[in-house]
């Protein structure tokens, strides 16, 4: 798990009010206990500099969708407000859909890349603006 | 048949592999990690694609992001290079099951030569001439080790059978030693390579590395292009390379690289491969096959006059080989010398900016590199920046090229081996011809002591 992912998983806990997660695989556990304390100001690795504006770009190589093939509209447009965990877009390789998501609350300011196009890891897809 | 190559590698093998593609009139897919995002070659693919973070395990090692990479840029076939995924039976088996060509052995091939006691019951059926030792995986028990020892004869060495490349052995000179080298051995391998069984076999004291390139299509046929001499190495990895070996009847070479070619028809091999052989008082022990392109296979072209690159390409399309053994003709000498971004003496590696790069050349010199001036050698990743290879019609003319061109290379900006490979040249032993595996370890001990005498 990333640290990323870590800190995404901490602000659903959080949102819910759960205090403890014990996460047990074959190789590693993983707990997460919330002690109620700065948990709301958790950094978000993709903000930038300047605290307020963030980028979402691509994990994985793949075609850059804004909707899903069999849904008309597009999962996020500018100007929309997203909460952490939503997801604002796909990037499709080989049929399998791979969803982007918002890091933090926010709103969309801008899409950075063409949908349709071919991104690689750490193509810059949206800026967000956070909440 | 495949028209769209994606390069899952990096660096020189990586330009390299494009090159080969385009004079095929293939269309390529360079994938790069964040760090080599700035590689100068990734301009000359049709499409470049970054697929992970610095990190080899997250980029050039992850079969996930390559599978992907290959899917959304619609590359039908996977040239692997050489190191990373390169001998991953898993890999291999992963990439046909997407429906892609695996350009390399099938993955059954590379399971079999990457567990070496099978390989070497493959080689001894085959009559591939092997290092005394049986073709088995050791007993759990001392004593019958001991027992098995006594028979070859001390000093031997034990080895994983899931090693390889000079990892996971353990030379050992008489019986007293024997219980905790096997103890400590079993636990490394079992750590390392996840397969805790060992082999046994003589140790060679002097011995040279020698091996031989074979490339075979999927028609039946197989060839042997020629033998290398890689015995000028440094902790099992080699400095310099040359073609053909010195000083070996060429009778004799050729009667082990038919069986090498007896043992590809025999496994059904498909591609280009390595036959690594220990060299020593006039005989041939087998030790491992590499199953895929080396690093050292410029010297076989540049004697062969062969792209092996491309034939390698032309095999995995399918195509049937286009010569037979009486068409290759091997023509002078080939050396070629390992430029990595190190110190020439410490070894450390020496990553940065490249802030000049003069390159030598005129006839029979050869440039392998991706690098350039303003280029930023990443610390992440191998050190080698170029492979400098020079041709002559004899040995001597060989070396006097290869001392002129490393004479007029300059680089500036990081630390390379050029010194070193300058020394070496000069080298009387090297000059003669036939050096041993241990040489360059012991010329730099003493060179050092040497040095340091002068410096008290």
């Amino acid at each position: 798990m990333e640290a990323a992912e870590i800190e995404q998983v901490a602000r659903w806990l959080e949102e819910a009010g759960i205090a403890v997660l014990d996460i047990t695989g074959p190789a590693r556990s993983i707990r997460i206990t919330m002690d109620g304390a700065g948990t709301a100001d958790l950094p978000s690795p993709a903000v930038s500099a300047g605290g307020s504006r963030a980028v979402v770009a691509a994990a994985s190589p793949g075609t850059f969708r804004d909707r899903h093939p069999l849904h008309g509209t597009p999962l996020a447009s500018e100007g929309q407000a997203v909460k952490a965990g939503d997801i604002i877009g796909l990037v499709e390789a080989g049929g399998v859909f791979v969803p982007v998501t918002a890091r933090a609350d926010g709103t969309i300011v801008r899409r950075l890349a063409e949908p349709g196009t071919l991104v690689g890891f750490g193509t810059p897809l949206w800026e967000l603006a956070a909440a | 048949m495949f028209d769209k190559v994606l390069i899952a590698n990096r660096g020189e093998i990586a330009l390299r592999i494009l090159r080969a593609c385009r004079e095929l009139g293939l269309k390529t897919v360079a994938i790069h990690s964040q760090a080599d995002s700035d590689a100068g070659y990734l301009r000359l693919a049709d499409e470049a694609l970054c697929i992970g973070p610095a990190s080899p395990r997250e980029s050039y090692l992850n079969a996930a992001a390559l599978l992907l990479a290959a899917e959304a840029s619609g590359a039908q076939a996977i040239h692997p290079g050489y190191g990373f995924l390169s001998e991953n039976a898993d890999f291999a088996e992963r990439v046909e099951a997407q429906g892609l060509a695996f350009i390399g052995p099938t993955a059954a091939s590379i399971r079999i030569m990457g567990d070496k006691v099978a390989a070497k019951r493959a080689m001894r059926e085959a009559g591939v001439p092997c290092v005394p030792g049986p073709d088995s995986a050791l007993p759990e028990y001392v004593a019958e080790v001991a027992r098995i020892a006594a028979d070859i004869g001390y000093p031997v060495i034990i080895k994983a059978a899931g090693g390889g490349g000079g990892r996971g052995m353990r030379m050992i000179r008489e019986e007293a030693e024997l219980a905790d080298a096997l103890a400590v051995t079993r636990e490394e391998a079992r750590r390392a390579f996840a397969n805790p069984d060992l082999y046994i076999e003589k140790f060679l004291e002097h011995p040279r590395h020698v091996e031989i390139q074979v490339l075979c299509d999927t028609h039946g046929n197989a060839l042997w292009l020629g033998d290398r001499d890689c015995s000028m190495q440094r902790r099992n990895q080699k400095v310099i390379e040359e073609a053909p070996a010195p000083g070996i009847p060429r009778d004799l070479v050729t009667e082990v690289a038919d069986r090498c070619v007896a043992a590809c028809l025999r496994i059904g091999y498909r591609g280009v491969g390595t036959f690594e052989f220990l060299y020593e008082d006039g005989a041939f022990y087998f030790i491992e096959m590499n199953t895929r392109l080396q690093v050292e296979h410029p010297v076989t072209e540049m004697v062969s006059g062969l792209d092996i690159v491309q034939e390698q390409i032309r095999v995995a399309r399918g195509e049937p080989l286009r010569l037979r053994q009486s068409d290759i003709v091997r023509r002078g000498h080939a050396i070629e010398c390992r430029i990595n971004a190190e110190d020439p003496f410490t070894f450390t590696p020496s990553p940065g900016t490249i802030t000049r790069w003069d390159l030598p050349g005129g006839p029979g010199v050869r440039i392998d590199s991706h690098a350039l001036a303003g280029y930023c050698v990443p610390p992440y990743y191998d050190s080698l920046i170029a492979k400098l290879i020079v041709h002559g019609e004899t040995r001597e003319e060989a070396l006097g090229r290869a001392h002129i061109a490393l004479s007029e290379m300059v680089v500036e900006g990081i630390k390379t081996n050029i010194p070193l490979h300058l020394d070496l040249i000069a080298d009387a032993a090297f000059r003669a011809g036939g050096s041993d595996i241990h040489h360059l370890e012991k010329w730099l001990k003493t060179s050092r002591d040497g040095a340091a005498a002068g410096e008290a």
